[in-house]
């Protein structure tokens, strides 16, 4: 048998001899971005979805979107309508006779910037935008937030790149198109024949590599279905010339494979928005951070835990209060987080203008946790949990995403603090599919869900806390507020921060809102998730935002450091 | 035997269909659907917007009807669409499955390549050195975790020694033959770890037991060579129980294919069935349980004529029961 084997060894030397070598050149004409997931379809409109977001920010730019300093900026307008500059205007919304109905209307107009072209050349014009109002607002073209584009009642076109936005509404987001994304009406239109179809027909989806489709400084030149994507420059793109040739992004879903392909040579970046998660990051800066760059950056993803209202127990203010006392937010996340998730007093983001300092906030206090729980009546103490005078044990149970590892370490520091002022927590988890599916969805957890929202800068909160958007079987379990919070107060401050255009007011606004919704608690506030970038050190200009709109919407001032260019 | 071919064929379509109600239950029965997943990472969805995306996706109807629907049209060739990937599931799964079978097939060369020399080598001396060897390697084939071995794999050959990628199918922008063998020598080597291991402990298992049987002394008695001994008269009758493992590992190897395509970015059939699963694909999960289900049929049958090809004394016919 010795001939064999020798023989098999033979080959195998062999046969690695003669295989390509697999480090990439030195040169850095591409840069190769790996990250976690791979978006369903490159079509802008169709499933919100955070890696194909990251992916568009390179190729197709929107009319505006938030920026680093989370103010809306124009991209392909030439400035955001205002009632200064006189781009936006009042008007009386009429009744069928013509009478005034005392509510107001408000027509914005935007001017597309001049030199802005699709990938092939063709301009971008009002064609596009009426185009896309169009795919946008019908109901069977699948777009999940339908709403930016139904808001919008008509559009009057001024000449080719000068529209206006009427729509019956007037709200504090009055002079920002939303997610209005734009589509090349000359490519498009023959898929949108059958609207229902459009989804599945997108040139987006049949052709992504189609140079028209893009408008950004890169365009999509390959696409290899869950495997990878290749960005070329755009040669039509007339704005900051991007330092790359090529951009590659590869997904590699397992972490640990991700972290051993940046290691290998064969991927230069990960993706801060959907990489790493931040312990990761951080066990991966311990063990490599010499030779990388890491930059942690809070933002827009709020961790909390859900109460469920119509639990006796937590029916009681003192109770929730006393819970949020118990909890060493502070000491949680710098021991977890090594200080990088900053503690969440609210739902606003410091980052975000809106926030208000002054809100009511719970320091960690042990004493007045046990004295709140005194006062509500739970007075007995029995093998260290406390107990009604006719028995009832405060006992609770916290449910979140099973396999996520963070969330699972959370809820058991969180148990052991609450056990030190006698309240018993029990642990049950679900997929994620079952958790937010059905027991986050139709309130089926009977006392804590701990989870995150995602949100953009100043988002109003109208489907989370709203009473009208408590989820029943009556309403088919639509609407978000899982908590069943019903506040008369909270509903009448969201009402009035919509309406309200004048930003000092509305700042007035949200302090009250901010102030009532921590006076109140229907949730315990935990953290604002951080995102963590892993930059090669010669990676220069990325500057992560914290919000929805990714770092790649900037990609054109990304550079090589290394380059004497 | 074409009879029974025929018969064992009928019987595989009848448990494909009911493989196909009781899957399609399932997922219906599972909780959520594909809006209450987009809804949980959109604070901004209305109820409306939900009401609007559930009829559009037709997750309104009774389930009997969306069966119904969905069987007329997979009699016909359509196996609907994918949401997740937003394309025909035919045009998902196709290109998968011949990776993935690629890959399971390469790993099961690999791992009979292997296992069976090594079998006989440690089943003609047990107890010998090479035999513990062989044991202990066996033991920790199958004690290793694929993902670790994958990692393991990956830091190795990949991070270290830079012989080979870490990951995905191809080079982007080369796709030649060598480059392409370059990016299966590592996963094809961790799908293979285990198959080695089980194959060569119950060749090992089955080759000392056959070694003992009164035939083979005979053989010896009457002066046989030793190599005619152990690979005409032995090899051959202990392969009858090694062929039965391997149509079943062949089956399973579509659930060590998940971790290995996941860890190294390899787009197979395994992790396009979990993801389909997991994000409430109906049509993609469906079919591709359907596969694997017909994957694992097909090796059932292909054992069944195996046994009559390496034994011609066992009768196809006589399994049946006919």
């Amino acid at each position: 048998m010795r001939r064999p084997i020798k023989l098999f060894a033979l080959c195998l030397i062999l046969l690695a001899a003669s295989l390509p070598p697999t480090r990439p050149a030195e040169a850095r004409e591409q840069l190769v971005i790996g990250m976690t997931q791979f978006p369903t379809t490159l079509n802008p409109m169709i499933d919100a979805m955070l890696v194909k977001t990251y992916v568009l920010g390179m190729a197709q730019r929107q009319i505006a979107i938030f920026g680093h300093d989370w103010e809306p900026v124009c991209l392909w307008c030439t400035e955001l309508p205002t009632f200064e500059n006189k781009r936006a205007k009042r008007f009386p919304i009429l009744d069928a006779a013509g009478n005034p109905t005392g509510r107001e209307g408000v027509r914005t107009t935007y001017t597309i910037k001049p030199g802005a072209f699709w990938g092939d050349g063709t301009p971008i014009t009002t064609k596009d935008v009426l185009f896309s109002w169009e795919v946008g607002k019908h109901p069977e073209t699948g777009v999940s937030d339908i709403s930016t584009y139904q808001d919008i009642a008509e559009i009057e076109i001024e000449d080719e790149r000068t529209f206006t936005f009427v729509r019956n509404k007037i709200d504090y987001r009055y002079n920002t198109p939303g997610d209005f994304d734009l589509l090349p009406a000359h490519l498009e239109r023959d898929a949108f024949a059958v609207p229902r179809e459009y989804k599945n027909r997108t040139l987006y989806k049949t052709a992504p590599a189609t140079p028209g489709l893009y408008n950004g400084p890169y365009r999509v030149s390959e696409v290899s279905e869950g495997a990878y994507i290749v960005l070329e420059r755009n040669e039509h793109w007339q704005g900051k010339r991007p330092v790359f040739d090529r951009v590659v992004v590869k997904t590699i879903e397992k972490t640990a494979a991700l972290e051993a392909n940046l290691l290998s040579g064969a991927i230069d970046y990960i993706a801060g928005e959907a990489g790493l998660t931040l312990d990761q990051a951080l066990g991966f800066a311990k063990r490599h951070g010499d030779a990388f760059d890491v930059i942690y950056k809070p933002g827009l993803i709020y961790e909390h835990i859900e109460l469920n209202l119509d639990n006796p127990v937590l029916a009681d203010i003192r109770v929730r209060r006393a819970l949020l006392h118990a909890i060493d937010r502070q000491a949680l996340s710098d021991r977890l987080f090594a200080g990088n998730q900053p503690v969440a007093h609210g739902a606003v983001n410091p980052l975000d203008w809106a926030y208000h300092k002054g809100l009511p906030k719970y320091d960690f206090d042990p004493e007045r946790a046990k004295a709140l729980l005194e006062e509500a009546g739970w007075t007995e103490m029995k093998s260290g949990v406390r107990h009604k005078p006719d028995g009832t044990k405060l006992s609770l149970e916290i449910m979140t995403t099973s396999g996520n590892r963070i969330r699972e370490l959370v809820e058991q520091v969180l148990q052991n603090y609450w056990k030190q002022v006698g309240v018993e927590v029990t642990i049950r988890n679900e997929p994620a599919r079952v958790f937010f599916g059905e027991t986050v969805r139709k309130r089926k957890f009977p006392a804590m869900a701990m989870f995150a929202w995602l949100s953009a800068p100043e988002a109003l909160p109208k489907t989370t806390l709203y009473s009208t958007s408590i989820p029943t079987e009556a309403n088919n379990w639509s609407g978000q507020n899982a908590t069943g919070y019903r506040s008369a107060e909270m509903d009448r401050l969201i009402d009035a921060i919509e309406v309200e255009l004048d930003q000092e007011k509305r700042r007035a606004l949200w302090a009250e809102q901010q102030t009532l919704y921590a006076t109140d608690l229907p949730v315990l506030p935990l953290y604002f998730r951080s995102d963590a970038y892993i930059l090669p050190k010669w990676l220069k200009g990325l500057r992560p935002t914290g919000h929805k709109y990714s770092s790649t919407y900037w990609i054109e001032q990304w550079r090589d450091s290394s380059d004497a260019n | 035997m074409s009879a029974f071919l025929v018969r064992r064929l009928g019987q595989a379509l009848l448990v494909l269909w009911l493989m196909s109600f009781v899957t399609y239950g399932l997922l219906v029965l599972m909780p959520g659907d594909p809006v209450d997943l987009m809804m949980a990472g959109d604070p901004d969805m209305t109820a409306a917007d939900v009401v609007r995306l559930k009829t559009l996706y037709g997750l309104d109807r009774p389930f009997l009807e969306r069966y119904g629907t969905w069987l007329s049209a997979a009699l016909q060739g359509d196996f609907g669409y994918s949401r997740l990937f937003a394309a025909p599931v035919t045009e998902v799964l196709a290109p998968r499955l011949l990776n993935s079978m690629l890959l399971m097939g390469l790993a099961f060369a690999l791992a009979v390549a292997i296992a069976l020399p090594a079998s006989v080598l440690a089943a003609r001396n047990p107890g010998s050195l090479a035999d513990r060897a062989i044991n202990l390697l066996c033991f920790a084939g199958i004690s290793v975790p694929p993902f670790w071995l994958a990692l393991l794999l990956i830091l190795l050959f990949a991070v270290t020694l830079g012989l080979f990628p870490a990951s995905g199918m191809t080079t982007i922008g080369d796709g030649g033959i060598a480059d392409r063998a370059a990016h299966l020598v590592l996963p094809v080597v961790t799908l293979a770890a285990a198959s080695i291991a089980q194959y060569t402990r119950h060749g090992r298992a089955a080759m000392v037991e056959v070694l003992r049987e009164d035939y083979i002394r005979t053989a010896r008695a009457k002066g046989a060579p030793e190599r005619a001994i152990l690979w005409r008269h032995g090899f051959r009758n202990a392969l009858i129980p090694l062929v039965t493992i391997m149509a079943l590992d062949f089956g399973a190897l579509f659930s060590g294919a998940l971790i290995t395509e996941t860890m190294f970015a390899y787009l197979g059939m395994g992790k396009t069935i979990y993801d389909a699963v997991m994000g409430n694909d109906f049509n993609l999960a469906l079919v591709g349980l359907l596969l694997a289900t017909t994957v694992t049929l097909a090796a059932n049958i292909a054992a069944d004529v195996a046994y009559g090809l390496i034994d011609p004394r066992i009768r196809l016919t006589a399994r049946t029961g006919t």
